[in-house]
């Protein structure tokens, strides 16, 4: 804590620094971990372009409301990641 | 219908947004980490600028699985581009079609229009209001909400965080008022 007492409480970017759980970084792990997030952020990726998420165009359907689609997609990930949450 | 050809077309809302509501799980189970994308950029400039700064001031090799995550965006979207691109048009409504003819937008091939994001453009007035001006209020209002719509509207809804929702409420009425009321009167410059 006290080398971080500069962070504000409030401050969730780093908060895993200075956090006082178990599952903080203090369990060393090999960097060749962090290619799990590689490959999560792939999938993401992919995710983003496929389902046209990115597009210039259905961001303008979407705040013209001409369309349903991306209420769609942020409404239905809002609802499967609470549950998911909740469950865990 | 072969099963590339399933994954070449645009996919369905219902089908993207379960597997991205699904990253929130899957990222807090594997290493306990919650999901968000523009803590990146944070990560970047402490690792770029050995300053004084108090607010780079944190040991931001502890957060590099955030910029393995974001590169894996980064190259999951050239392999996207690469072998899975939907060849044909983007089919978006009649309404916004008409109304962005106006303004001289008529190529619907990629992710963005070409007719506005292009080399030639970055020199007239529009365009530079919207890469350039766009950009920076991407940065700043990033910055000053403490998360962009990955971080306050798919982690932080999901975990139920009030000042998310007041940050999602904001994303959507600014939204809203660039689209409806702003964004036309810069596309007439």
């Amino acid at each position: 804590m006290q080398q971080h007492s500069n962070i504000p409480e409030n401050d969730f970017e780093v908060r895993s620094l200075d956090a006082m759980c178990i599952n903080d970084e203090q369990v060393e792990t090999p960097s060749w971990h962090n290619l799990k997030y590689l490959l999560f952020g792939l999938v993401f990726g992919m995710v983003l372009i496929k389902a046209e998420v990115v597009s210039w165009f259905r961001i303008q359907e979407m705040f013209r409301l001409q369309s349903f689609h991306m209420f769609g997609v942020i409404g239905s990930a809002v609802v499967v990641g609470a549950i998911s949450v909740f469950i865990i | 219908m072969s099963f590339i050809e399933l994954v070449k077309q645009p996919w369905p809302w219902y089908v993207a947004g379960p597997i991205i509501g699904l990253m929130v799980p899957t990222l807090l189970i594997f290493g306990n980490k919650t999901f968000g994308i523009s803590s990146s950029l944070r990560h970047v400039c402490a690792a770029c600028m050995p300053s004084k700064i108090p607010f780079f001031q944190y040991d931001w090799k502890k957060e590099i699985w955030n910029l393995f995550f974001v590169f894996g965006v980064f190259l999951g979207g050239i392999i996207t581009a690469l072998y899975f691109k939907n060849d044909a048009d983007i089919v978006v409504s009649k309404a916004l079609i008409s109304e962005l003819s106006k303004h001289g937008i008529s190529d619907f091939s990629g992710l963005v229009p070409a007719d506005l994001f292009n080399w030639a453009s970055l020199g007239t007035p529009r365009g530079l209001i919207l890469m350039v001006l766009g950009g920076f209020m991407v940065g700043f209002g990033t910055r000053y909400a403490g998360g962009c719509t990955s971080g306050h509207a798919i982690m932080g809804l999901s975990n139920l965080q009030l000042p998310s929702l007041v940050a999602t409420i904001s994303f959507m009425v600014g939204g809203f008022i660039m689209a409806n009321l702003i964004l036309p009167f810069i596309l007439s410059l």
